[in-house]
């Protein structure tokens, strides 16, 4: 007889979601979210380009979900549903966050800010680093695309879906990404037509 | 297949998704055409760049805790925003029960509150609380105290909090309204510490200072009422527990006072005397009694609202996931102690 556990992860989203919904099943709200924090968290770090926020943000977007689960219908996956509201807090967040470049650093939060630095350096070669730089400087849109269907591996249908624009759109702005980040990263060997 | 439809089709041909016919196509034009196929190669090279990107990932521990901490955020939000919601529909309400809070107060004969002192705490908390607005949570400093355990650690930190009110009145004449608000709130707790501890003394100069910032006639309602503390309080006739619940009372009534200048004033002030009541419950080592995670909702959103720094946002976060926890440990317990510190710093 299969476990609760192997059950949870045969079941597909809309299920889990269904289930948390009609029976206020705690299970399976953990199993959603344990089925999808890894590739959130790694989401959520590309486009906030550091970490200390990570954590925070993927709990807040998981708790919109489940907070707006009642408007979920189903006419998309659970997936594109996640990555539009990440997509959105991310997006809040940044700008915010340009709103306010000159935010100052408490003295007694200086050491844990000494500290993800260090994390940060620690866990990242040069390449890696250039690579970093590279992705951010491209144009958001183009960012964004990048990120959902390089990296989450949306198809570009469901990243027309979460960036609500035509999917010959969202096609585009991949490649364009891909292009702007060929020039970026090899300056030297553009032979663009 | 010319370079324009080549160049279109690019991408679906590296990711192998173009009809067999296409891609043959695609393919017999790059044979022939240097450019198409160098921008292909070039194209394909950028993508395995890119696709080595990596994210550090955190601790181990981290993806196995964290759909638990989904779990109670979620439910901490949903218990605040019931209350929201209650408390909208007790808003019509609320001035008329003010007002007969305020006759309660007037009208209770003080000495009367010797018998069943522990009692009457509990009691005067619950008839606060559906008083004041029975969809908040609980802020119930003096019922709190009456059960704080002795410990070493509490006599540093009385001299200290008496040192700190001695050589330094926080420059109320130049704080704005809203920090008073939160000092007031600081020192209502400390004062609670203050009489649990038998340090008469400072309790008193903790009230003063309470009347100096709130009072602003001499024979103001709030005014008059924390002089009736003070003398019951100085009168030594009561035991320690009826000190405890005449706070109790008199806690009502300030948080009616600094209600009237505004809903921030009073999520400051109770910001101000839960720092205080947590930090000391912690030193306590209480472990049970931190598990106040809709106070910690309660005053993240509060402070949000009046846009507090982030920094501070950030350390109450920190605090309410730790009383999300099934089980709060000693270590749990010395973070929200050194959490508490800090924002008291933040925010004094």
């Amino acid at each position: 007889m299969p476990s609760k556990s192997q059950n949870m992860n045969e079941t597909d989203d809309a299920e889990l979601l269904a289930r948390f919904l009609s029976q206020e099943d705690e299970a399976a709200f953990k199993a959603l979210v344990s089925r999808h924090q890894q590739p959130l968290y790694n989401f959520v770090w590309r486009y906030l380009e550091q970490h200390d926020d990570v954590a925070d943000i993927c709990q807040q977007v998981f708790i919109q979900v489940f907070n707006k689960a009642e408007q979920f219908r189903g006419d998309s996956s659970f997936k594109t549903w996640l990555y539009q509201i990440a997509v959105n807090r991310c997006r809040d967040f940044h700008r915010s966050r340009q709103r306010h470049p000159l935010e100052l650093v408490a003295p007694e939060d200086l050491d844990a800010k000494t500290e993800d630095m260090a994390y940060e350096d620690k866990h990242m070669d040069e390449e890696q680093r250039i690579l970093d730089d590279a992705l951010h400087m491209l144009p958001e849109k183009q960012r964004q695309t990048l990120y959902l269907h390089m990296y989450q591996e949306c198809s570009f249908s469901e990243v027309a879906t979460i960036m609500n624009c035509p999917q010959g759109t969202a096609k585009a702005n991949y490649h364009h990404a891909i292009k702007a980040l060929r020039k970026i990263l090899n300056p030297g060997n553009d032979n663009e037509l | 297949m010319n370079c324009e439809k080549a160049q279109q089709l690019l991408i679906e041909y590296i990711e192998g998704s173009l009809e067999n016919e296409q891609a043959s196509q695609f393919l017999s034009h790059t044979k022939t055409c240097d450019t198409c196929q160098s921008e292909l190669l070039a194209m394909q090279q950028t993508i395995t760049q890119a696709t080595a990107s990596k994210v550090p990932q955190p601790d181990d521990a981290f993806f196995s805790r964290f759909p638990d901490q989904v779990l109670n955020g979620y439910k901490a939000q949903a218990q605040v925003q019931a209350h929201a919601k209650q408390s909208k529909q007790h808003a019509v309400r609320k001035p008329g029960l003010l007002a007969l809070l305020q006759n309660w107060w007037l009208d209770t004969s003080w000495p009367n509150l010797a018998a069943q002192a522990m009692v009457v705490i509990l009691a005067i908390g619950g008839t606060f609380m559906v008083v004041q607005d029975s969809s908040e949570p609980s802020f119930n400093s003096s019922g709190l105290y009456a059960q704080l355990e002795t410990n070493p650690a509490l006599g540093k930190f009385i001299e200290n909090s008496h040192n700190m009110q001695a050589t330094n009145n926080f420059g109320f004449a130049d704080k704005p309204a809203t920090v008073t608000s939160y000092l007031a709130g600081r020192l209502y707790s400390e004062s609670l510490l203050m009489v649990v501890s038998g340090k008469q003394t400072y309790a008193v100069e903790h009230l003063t200072k309470i009347q100096s910032l709130l009072g602003d006639k001499d024979k103001s309602a709030i005014t008059q009422n924390i002089q009736q503390q003070i003398t019951i309080i100085t009168q030594g006739k009561m035991s320690t527990s009826d000190k405890l619940a005449s706070l109790a009372k008199l806690r009502s009534r300030l948080e009616a006072n600094i209600q009237r200048r505004g809903k921030g004033h009073l999520a400051l002030f109770r910001a101000g005397s839960w720092l205080v009541d947590i930090k000391l419950i912690a030193m306590a080592g209480s472990l049970d009694r931190l598990k106040q995670a809709s106070q910690a909702q309660y005053i993240i959103d509060s402070l949000s609202e009046l846009r507090a720094p982030k920094s501070i946002i950030k350390k109450l976060e920190k605090i309410r996931l730790i009383m999300s926890k099934t089980s709060i440990s000693g270590p749990d317990a010395d973070e929200i102690n050194t959490l508490a510190d800090d924002l008291q710093q933040l925010l004094g």
